[in-house]
């Protein structure tokens, strides 16, 4: 295993960064998500990365600083989650990450993937997230999708940080499909393949629940058929025909045809595979649409049914 | 000096009777200052020393600091005899009383011949005017939906569901009593999937409204969910705030939430009845801001 995640502290309750996270005050941010109950957190550093191009063409972003000012900018970043006891469980890369036919863009994506595994071997994040890229010929859709990933494979293996593909989704006729990644079989074909490739386990899961749900996946059975695969999560919720990223519990699970995932079936899954990384939540969505003065109280309920899911995972 | 816009839940599913006082100050630990209380009619059958029963409720209230700001009263399944269903009523006054409570919810009969409705309903109304006034007790209609049938039951208004309808009854009955005995209450999820414009809907009841039942849905089904939990066809929160604000609203702002909170492991309920509790201090916020 490449990453540190069986390092951490077994099943620690955690929580994108996104939504509330201020990165000019880490201290202040690290100290909430403490005080919320979380223990690690989703660093969703896709939002500050901001790729853009210069009149001459070419490519720029937040990740073009060197080594040193990346260090300085990250350490007090780095000392306030150190002080409040939170690990960064995971890192969220930005995407798209590959752009068909602009080959001088794929290469700067691949020099910010480079630049994000640096960061992430600083932080002692062991996993990063990538999402796939979506094209509608299957034949080039896969040759893209390996070409991107196996670009990854030095750096990965330099700072010794896992890349964790996760399940997505498209639109056909305003209606959500399943994308690449949404299968078990696809998504076990793509680890084993690029880790052969590698010699070593540098990819894994990330399996979004959400994601899963809404485009009529049985969750429990897609995280068995993943085993030792599935490496990280993002938690969230959704009432089937939308990727809302809600709190989990808070739709109707008894409406026809819609209702929110199983989370009981979710849970045993989890169990029986073993399952020791980070119960990570991406429900920003959910804590937004509350009004600013609930939304402390919705962080605490996301770390309270974390810590619901850890008890039940380990104890059953 | 009367408190005003109380922060409140429906009681009734979350508390077993046992440990009431303790699960009443488990209500005012997370954030809650007032409950409903809810009767069936066949609760009051079974409860044989019912004055008994319902003191030592007001007395656990009492000690935990929360109000019982109104009782609920629904009808079981069909009404068979109008004056075994009146008799219910003038019981549920009672315990009222006894529970210090000033308002008392009815829902409206529902019957397919409306003018028949109305009779039966301002009958049973009209009924309990004397009691209402030896106890100062307020009765508030509540707006209703009903099942138009089909695989999807998909709901429809029922009675009350018009504003205009709602404030006819109102004001024939108080006008028959002399005084203001009658009120209203607004479901705001039963409002929700009929489509109703909220914040008319509020300013059309004016100072007729009494209480509120707070609940969310996604506007297809009454699904009784915690507000500002759905980003499809949740209800207008602001039109209800602005509503609210306009008339001088001054009853308690309870949540009708229950299902919505046995969704959750038990063990997490109290953590999702603290977010109700903050949305519902917001709400105030927001009323009293706007003032």
């Amino acid at each position: 295993m490449v990453s540190g995640i069986r390092e951490m502290k077994r099943l620690p309750v955690g929580i994108q960064t996104a939504g509330w996270f201020d990165e000019k005050d880490p201290a202040k941010s690290f100290r909430f998500a403490r005080e919320c109950g979380f223990e690690s957190v989703d660093y969703n550093i896709d939002t500050i990365i901001r790729i853009g191009r210069d009149e001459a063409g070419n490519s720029y972003s937040f990740m073009d600083k060197t080594d040193e000012d990346l260090l300085q900018y990250y350490e007090p970043f780095k000392a306030a989650a150190e002080v409040n006891n939170i690990k960064i469980s995971q890192i969220h890369a930005h995407y798209p990450t590959y752009v068909v036919g602009d080959e001088e863009r794929n290469a700067y994506h691949i020099k910010v993937m480079e630049r994000i595994l640096f960061v992430s071997r600083f932080l002692e994040c062991p996993a990063v997230v990538i999402h796939p890229t979506k094209t509608p010929d299957r034949g080039q859709e896969r040759e893209i999708n390996l070409t991107m990933c196996r670009n990854m494979i030095p750096a990965a293996l330099k700072y010794n940080v896992m890349i964790c593909i996760e399940n997505s989704l498209k639109r056909i006729n305003k209606n959500v499909v399943q994308a690449i990644w949404t299968d078990v079989e696809e998504i076990n074909w793509y680890i084993d393949t690029l880790n052969a490739e590698a010699g070593k386990e540098v990819f894994g899961f990330c399996l979004d629940t959400g994601h899963s749900h809404i485009v009529g996946r049985d969750v429990e059975m897609l995280i068995e058929d993943l085993g030792s695969r599935l490496k990280v999560l993002h938690i969230h919720d959704n009432n089937g025909t939308e990727d809302e990223h809600l709190i989990p519990y808070t739709q109707n699970p008894g409406n026809k045809g819609m209702g929110q995932i199983g989370w009981d079936g979710v849970i045993k899954a989890l169990r029986k595979m073993n399952y020791e990384g980070a119960l990570s939540f991406e429900c920003a969505r959910g804590v937004k649409l509350l009004p600013e003065g609930a939304r402390r109280e919705g962080m605490e309920l996301i770390s309270a049914i974390g810590r619901y899911f850890r008890k039940a995972i380990i104890e059953g | 000096m009367k408190e005003k816009l109380l922060v409140g839940i429906g009681s009734k599913e979350l508390l077993p009777e046992s440990n009431l006082e303790d699960n009443l100050r488990m209500l005012k630990e997370c954030g809650f200052e007032s409950v409903i209380y809810s009767i069936k009619e066949n609760d009051l059958k079974m409860q044989a020393n019912r004055h008994v029963y319902f003191g030592a409720f007001f007395k656990a209230a009492k000690n935990a600091g929360i109000a019982i700001s109104q009782i609920h009263f629904k009808y079981d399944e069909e009404i068979k005899e109008c004056n075994d269903y009146i008799e219910s009523l003038h019981n549920a006054l009672h315990i009222c009383n006894t529970l210090k409570c000033p308002f008392l919810v009815i829902d409206p009969i529902q019957l397919k011949d409306s003018v028949q409705e109305k009779e039966i309903n301002l009958k049973i109304y009209r009924s309990l005017t004397p009691v209402a006034k030896k106890y100062d007790i307020k009765i508030c209609l509540i707006n209703t939906i009903k099942c138009a049938g089909g695989y999807h039951q998909h709901a429809i208004q029922g009675a009350c569901a018009d504003a205009a309808e709602a404030v006819w009854y109102i004001d024939t009955l108080n006008v028959e009593a002399g005084e203001e005995i009658f009120g209203f209450c607004l479901d705001t999820g039963c409002a929700n999937v009929t489509a109703r414009d909220m914040e008319r809907f509020i300013i059309t009841l004016g100072s007729r409204l009494k209480c509120v039942h707070i609940s969310d849905n996604n506007g297809i089904s009454d699904d009784h969910l915690m507000p500002y939990t759905q980003t499809l066809g949740q209800v207008d929160w602001q039109g209800f705030i602005a509503g609210l604000n306009r008339i001088g609203y001054e009853g308690a702002l309870t949540f009708d939430v229950s299902r919505s909170i046995h969704t959750f492991p038990e063990e997490v309920r109290p953590h999702a009845m603290k977010v109700i509790a903050a949305v519902g201090k917001c709400m105030r916020k927001s009323i009293e801001a706007e003032s």
